[in-house]
């Protein structure tokens, strides 16, 4: 048997209990579906005291997915995404990507915060408690050095995996934010900041790749509809269900008689962080030509950086990632 | 002992569970998996990894399946929740346990629970779901031994048909031949099957055992009494010091070179040093760093490579070498004749560790019963664990008593003993109960894997397409310790050339000691490994002589009257050429599938290949009997004792099926007794795929002889028609009837009154110094097409459709028959396409990937029945030779689709786009 883990479970009902709840346990974790979470406590990877369960939070729990626009609550179970008429008729690209992740059970239990919030994996971090302690815990959790680029000076290199983030990224997402004095609101791309860069900005990586204040989290996430847009997500896997994204890519786009006229495209599974690919409006305003996807490649190869954080090398990450993202502007693209 | 972490911060939680209204009191950190397990007694849902990966713990959660282990105890507060207990009760309930017996949907049985929650999930969404929506919706839950497609099946026919139950029962007789329903079948259904952590006296104590994070390591231990001190709720540590007996246990009887525990020096990552006896809450509260164990680590020898390389240290004194031993079968002059011959084919292959992934890990208890050691756990070789354990304790093996749970797979995984001979230590020390069951990561790291093999071989045909030569050097990773090493050694170049006449063969095989994980028994004992080259070099021999590749093989085939590498002249029962023409219109048909399909395909290439093997079954040269016992006592009871253990494959059914028919009465009136080494006789392990043939053999003969017996008795004429009501036995031949009644005749102490014993052993002779004998009575044959598609861009392989010919003698139950090939196909899936076990990596159900019901083909099953005249009315094996054709068929495929030989196994997405990239055939879109 594993070390286990003691941990008490807070259920408010409400937001405002949420509040009440992470004012009195500061340190506190919250918890969604437990999918992710519950296994990492398990392996010894954290060991918060108390974890609020936010699934019960009524004012999380709403759902709108119409014309005018996307409205999902971060408590709202993943299965839910995938099945709502409304996401599936308007927001395919969500509803695709949320019917994708792992297997049935854990999309019952899954919540949209909790695969926004994802905890970033890595091939030295996600294993017991047993293993880490022989093989010099890294960097994310209590160690000195990441194992995947022992010279990062202090850069962590945990992918993100999540597949709702690129997404709704693609879509121009915002996200409310909230905390104890009130709401912020932020786009879903300022969320992640886990550029994992030597330079010193101050900028996130795999270990700090949130940017949530401590007592903040996520309490809904929004898209504006674009009238005519084309959108849809595809990864790569091993085997049909139970298992994280070996790349997955986003795509959003509108066409207007033979021209481009919008581009989004994200990737997950490679980065610390979930990447829309910055410069694709450059590559909108003509055909659907190589001048396009020769762009989107080059795209591709500048912000794409998957390091050797899973099973699956790194380079074959980034490189399928590119055949996904051409695949969908194509298939999209001819509707 | 239903006991449960402290109980400090613990809270009430009130749920709905099947219908009735619980209080519970959980304690902090508890999952809704262990409240309804150890807090309500409820073991039907099984908990199969802790991690959320296999979904053995699905149960309802509002209706909607969750897996019970991802659950905190306090996320179940005002929910109302189903578990495999309450599954009758619900709409189609009933139905859906009546379909999976019907389909044979539950082999094992571990899984089935999750299951069948997860279609009661299914069917309560979906009224009339498609196949692909059951595939889909159950993806959640793992299955290692149907193949997924039996349990598709039944959900959809509980879908279309409704509440429809009937079953198929066979008449007295005449069982032998039909789909008789699993006779183990309703307890897997309901839950109530007791596997190996299901069930333990309540005064039990827990043990957990304390093993090395480093794969080669010296260590020692500090003064104990501190950490015992502050761990008030441990009562005992146990240590290499503590084995009562001798330290050492192994397959081979000059094997025994694994210890229960380690002795100042650990050889690979994972193995125990000591373990630790106390309340499960208290085991819980462990860290290894609580210990006081110096760890010196040491330079490990990973891979065969390092261990077989100049100057490598010695793993074992006594093997200086690192090889632990060597197999050959030589016949004819190879290399002379590769000279003369038109074409020659060479290539090395590459296979991986492959995990066996049952759903149950180990678990069990021991206790000790005066100066005897009784041992409840998961097994399958009731006999072998008995030995072991009366080595370790120092006792008689009559002083031991091992009694099998029901095995939630085994695959050759739970051959080796794991967890029996710490439990029994412990027992006897404390004389009291002791119970264990394995983590996930802890089962993983400690236990058998599939030998990984490096592979070089040489092929050569004449002009005509006939193969004129075979060479192999074969090098298997044999890990820490011997297990099955020498089995794998010995068998390998046997089966090496393949399934086909070659006049001049070589063929070298060599297990080597490593610092990796110990390598044993896994369905085939090397040969899938070895097959995979042979058909590899078979499909390029074609390719040069321009033959069709089926042709090639159909020409080669092995016939009854030929003689095999080993010398041996088959005598009968060769059915690979009947196997090939049932294939070569579905083969025929599926190339132009392919090619009209690949007209148009830009990024989708079809594939077509094929694999054929050959399997001996039985041990390797080695008398390996079976005795089976049935007895008829004065009120009338039919007992079948029966020391063959089922591990999900169905044994207890066809076993009971050929007993039936030999003596003359239906399958519904035997009582079973399955597997307790007190009561049964030595059945021999289920491995090697020999119940069927060995034991049924056996199984036969005591038919036949308690029927001997009563004819005599009665003086009736063969042809008698046997009749068993209550105490009285009618015995009609022709217009005579006499009745016997059974109370009045002279009984033993037992009130048995007729008995019939059987024993078979195979008649085989030991190889000799140049591998020539007769190393097996009879041999499986098959093969298989698999029609797959390659993604250019990414690299993925979608297997499409598996045709399947197996020659397995007979049939005794078809149903179970084709289960076998389902599950092994499954495997053989995995071996080729994502299976890939990392020691120290990859101990964990999500970063080790077994299929999924996504990933299953669809299957045709074609049995050639080519009957053995040894074998049970005529039958053979099928648990092996079900998954050997399959890895090499997709291969086959692959290249078919690409023109790329992927020479490593498994062929995961990123090897086979760097093939496709080095060959200049990956593409962009």
């Amino acid at each position: 048997m594993e070390a286990l883990c003691e941990f008490q479970v807070l259920s408010p009902t409400s937001l405002a209990g949420v509040l009440e709840a992470r004012t009195a346990h500061p340190q506190a974790q919250l918890l969604g579906g437990g999918t992710d979470l519950v296994v990492n406590i398990r392996r010894g990877i954290v060991a918060p005291a108390v974890l609020i369960d936010m699934t019960g939070v009524a004012e999380l729990r709403a759902i709108r997915a119409d014309a005018q626009g996307l409205e999902i609550g971060a408590s709202v179970r993943l299965a839910e995404v995938a099945q709502h008429p409304g996401v599936v008729a308007h927001y395919p690209v969500v509803a695709e990507a949320a019917a994708s992740i792992a297997g049935p059970t854990h999309r019952n239990m899954g919540t949209v915060g909790g695969n926004l919030c994802l905890d970033t994996r890595c091939i030295f971090y996600n294993q017991s408690q047993w293993w880490r302690s022989a093989n010099n815990h890294c960097l994310k959790t209590t160690g000195e050095i990441c194992h995947v680029a022992p010279k990062s000076r202090g850069v962590c290199f945990a992918t993100f995996s999540g597949d709702l983030a690129p997404a709704l990224m693609t879509l121009d997402a915002e996200v409310d934010i909230q905390h104890a004095a009130g709401k912020r609101t932020l786009p879903l791309r300022d969320l992640y900041i886990g550029h994992a860069r030597h330079d010193g900005s101050g900028q996130g990586d795999g270990k700090h790749y949130l940017a949530l204040q401590p007592g903040e989290f996520i309490a809904a996430v929004r898209v504006t509809s674009t009238p005519g847009l084309r959108s849809g997500y595809d990864k790569i896997r091993i085997r049909r269900s139970i298992e994280y994204p070996v790349a997955g890519v986003a795509v959003a786009l509108r066409r207007v008689g033979d021209t481009l006229a919008h581009l989004r495209v994200a990737v997950t599974g490679t980065n610390p962080r979930p990447v829309l690919l910055e410069g694709t409006e450059a590559l909108c305003g003509g055909a659907l030509d190589a001048r396009v996807f020769k762009g989107l490649d080059e795209l591709v190869r500048d912000q794409i950086m998957s390091m050797k954080t899973t099973f699956t090398p790194g380079h074959y990450r980034r490189r399928v990632a590119g055949v996904l993202a051409r695949r969908l502007v194509q298939r999209l693209f001819a509707g | 002992m239903n006991e449960r972490p402290s109980l400090s911060g613990a809270a009430p939680v009130s749920f709905t569970l099947n219908g009735i209204a619980r209080t519970v009191v959980t304690a902090p950190g508890e999952r809704l998996s262990e409240v309804v397990r150890r807090g309500l007694g409820l073991t039907g849902t099984k908990v199969g990894c802790n991690a959320g990966d296999c979904g053995a713990c699905t149960v309802l959660m509002d209706g909607a399946q969750v897996c019970a282990c991802m659950v905190a105890a306090r996320q179940a507060e005002g929910r109302s929740m189903v578990s495999i207990e309450g599954l009758a009760e619900l709409p189609l309930g009933r139905a859906l346990q009546a379909a999976f017996h019907r389909h044979d949907a539950a082999q094992c049985g571990i899984c089935t629970p999750g299951m069948l929650m997860a279609a009661a999930d299914v069917l309560s969404r979906h009224a009339s779901p498609d196949r692909q929506t059951v595939m889909d919706a159950m993806g959640g839950v793992l299955c290692r031994c149907t193949g997924y497609l039996k349990i598709v099946d039944a959900v959809l026919d509980v879908a279309q048909a409704g509440l429809q139950t009937k079953g198929s029962g066979a008449r007295p007789g005449e069982a032998v031949g039909q789909r008789v329903l699993r006779l183990d079948g309703a307890p897997k259904l309901t839950g109530e099957a007791l596997y190996g952590d299901d069930g333990a006296p309540a005064d039990a104590l827990w043990l957990k055992a304390i093993r090395s994070p480093h794969a080669h390591a010296r260590f020692s231990l500090g003064d104990l009494a501190p950490f015992l001190t502050r761990h008030p709720g441990i009562v005992r540590v146990f240590t290499a010091g503590d084995v009562p007996g001798e330290n050492a246990f192994g397959i081979y009887p000059d094997l025994k070179d694994q210890p229960v525990f380690g002795e100042g020096i650990v050889r690979h990552r994972g193995e125990a040093v000591l373990a630790l006896a106390g309340t499960r809450a208290a085991l819980e509260a462990v860290q290894i760093a609580d210990l006081p164990i110096t760890w010196e680590p040491l330079p490990g020898l990973h891979g065969v490579q390092a261990a077989l390389a100049e100057g490598a240290p010695a793993i074992h004194a006594g093997k200086p070498d690192n090889v632990l031993t060597r197999g050959v079968v030589a016949c004819g002059q190879p290399e002379a004749a590769r000279a003369n011959a038109a074409h020659i084919a060479e290539g090395t292959f590459e296979t991986s560790f492959v995990e066996h992934a049952y759903i149950e890990p180990e678990a069990g208890y021991a206790r000790r019963v005066g100066d005897r050691m009784e041992i409840h756990a998961c097994t399958q070789a009731p006999m072998m664990d008995r030995d072991e354990v009366a080595r370790v304790l120092g006792l008689a093996r009559e002083h031991v008593r091992i009694v099998p749970t029901a095995c939630g797979g085994g695959f050759g995984g739970k051959l080796d003993v794991s967890l029996q001979p710490m439990l029994a230590v412990a027992a006897w020390h404390l004389d009291r109960p002791v119970r264990c069951v394995y983590e996930r990561i802890e089962s993983m790291a400690s236990t058998t894997k599939r030998h990984p093999a490096r592979i070089r071989a040489r092929a050569s045909c004449d002009a005509a397409g006939r193969l004129v030569s075979y060479e192999l050097d074969g090098d298997f990773n044999t890990g820490a310790y011997a297990s099955w090493g020498p089995t794998v050694a010995g068998r390998v170049p046997v089966h090496a050339a393949g399934p086909y006449r070659v006049p001049h063969v070589r063929n070298r095989a060599r297990a080597v000691y490593t610092n990796d994980t110990p390598a044993g028994a896994f369905r085939g004992f090397g040969v899938p490994q070895a097959a995979i080259a042979h058909e590899a070099l078979l499909d390029d021999l074609a390719e040069q002589a321009g033959i069709d590749r089926l042709e090639l093989r159909h020409r080669n085939a092995l016939r009854a009257g030929d003689t095999t590498p080993t010398g041996q002249v088959l005598g009968a029962s060769a059915g690979l050429v009947a196997c090939l023409d049932a294939l070569r219109p579905r083969w025929q048909a599926l190339l132009s599938d392919a090619a009209a399909f690949n007209a148009w395909s830009h990024a989708l290439r079809r594939g077509l290949g094929i694999g054929c093997m050959w399997y001996g079954i039985g041990n390797t040269g080695l008398s390996n009997p079976s005795t089976m016992r049935l007895t008829l006592a004065r009120d009338g009871t039919l007992t079948f004792w029966n020391g063959a253990v089922d591990i999900g494959q169905g044994s207890t059914t066809v076993l009971t099926q050929i007993a039936a028919d030999a003596l003359g009465l239906p399958v519904s009136a035997f009582r079973l007794v399955v597997g307790d080494t007190d009561v049964t006789f030595d059945a021999g392990k289920t491995s090697a795929s020999r119940q069927t043939f060995v034991s049924g053999k056996a199984a036969q003969l005591a038919g036949e002889a308690l029927r001997t017996r009563i004819l005599r008795l009665t003086n009736a004429g063969p042809g008698a028609r046997l009749d068993l009501d209550g105490a009285r036995l009618i015995v009609a031949d022709g217009g005579e009837q006499t009745v016997v009644d059974l109370a009045q005749l002279p009984a033993a102490g037992d009130g048995i009154v007729l008995e019939g014993v059987g024993t078979f052993d195979p008649p085989t002779t030991p190889l000799d110094a140049k591998g020539q004998g007769i190393p097996y009575a009879t041999y499986g044959f098959a093969a298989q097409i698999a029609s797959v598609d390659v993604d250019l861009g990414l690299g993925t392989v979608k297997v499409r459709r598996i045709v399947a010919a197996h020659d397995v003698g007979r049939a005794i139950n078809p149903a179970l028959v084709e289960g076998q090939i389902h599950g092994g196909i499954a495997q053989g899936l995995g071996l080729a396409l994502m299976e890939e076990f990392i020691p120290g990596r990859t101990e964990n159900l999500h970063d080790y990937l077994i299929p999924t019901f996504g990933d299953m083909p669809e299957i045709e099953v074609h049995l050639i029945e080519d009957r053995e005249p040894l074998g049970p009315y005529g039958a053979k094996g099928i648990g092996e030779p079900a998954l050997i054709p399959t890895a090499p068929a997709i291969l086959g495929a692959i290249r078919h689709a690409t023109g790329v030989t992927i020479r490593k196994v498994p062929a995961l997405p990123h090897r086979v786009h760097a093939a496709l990239a080095a060959a200049g055939k990956a593409v962009e879109f």
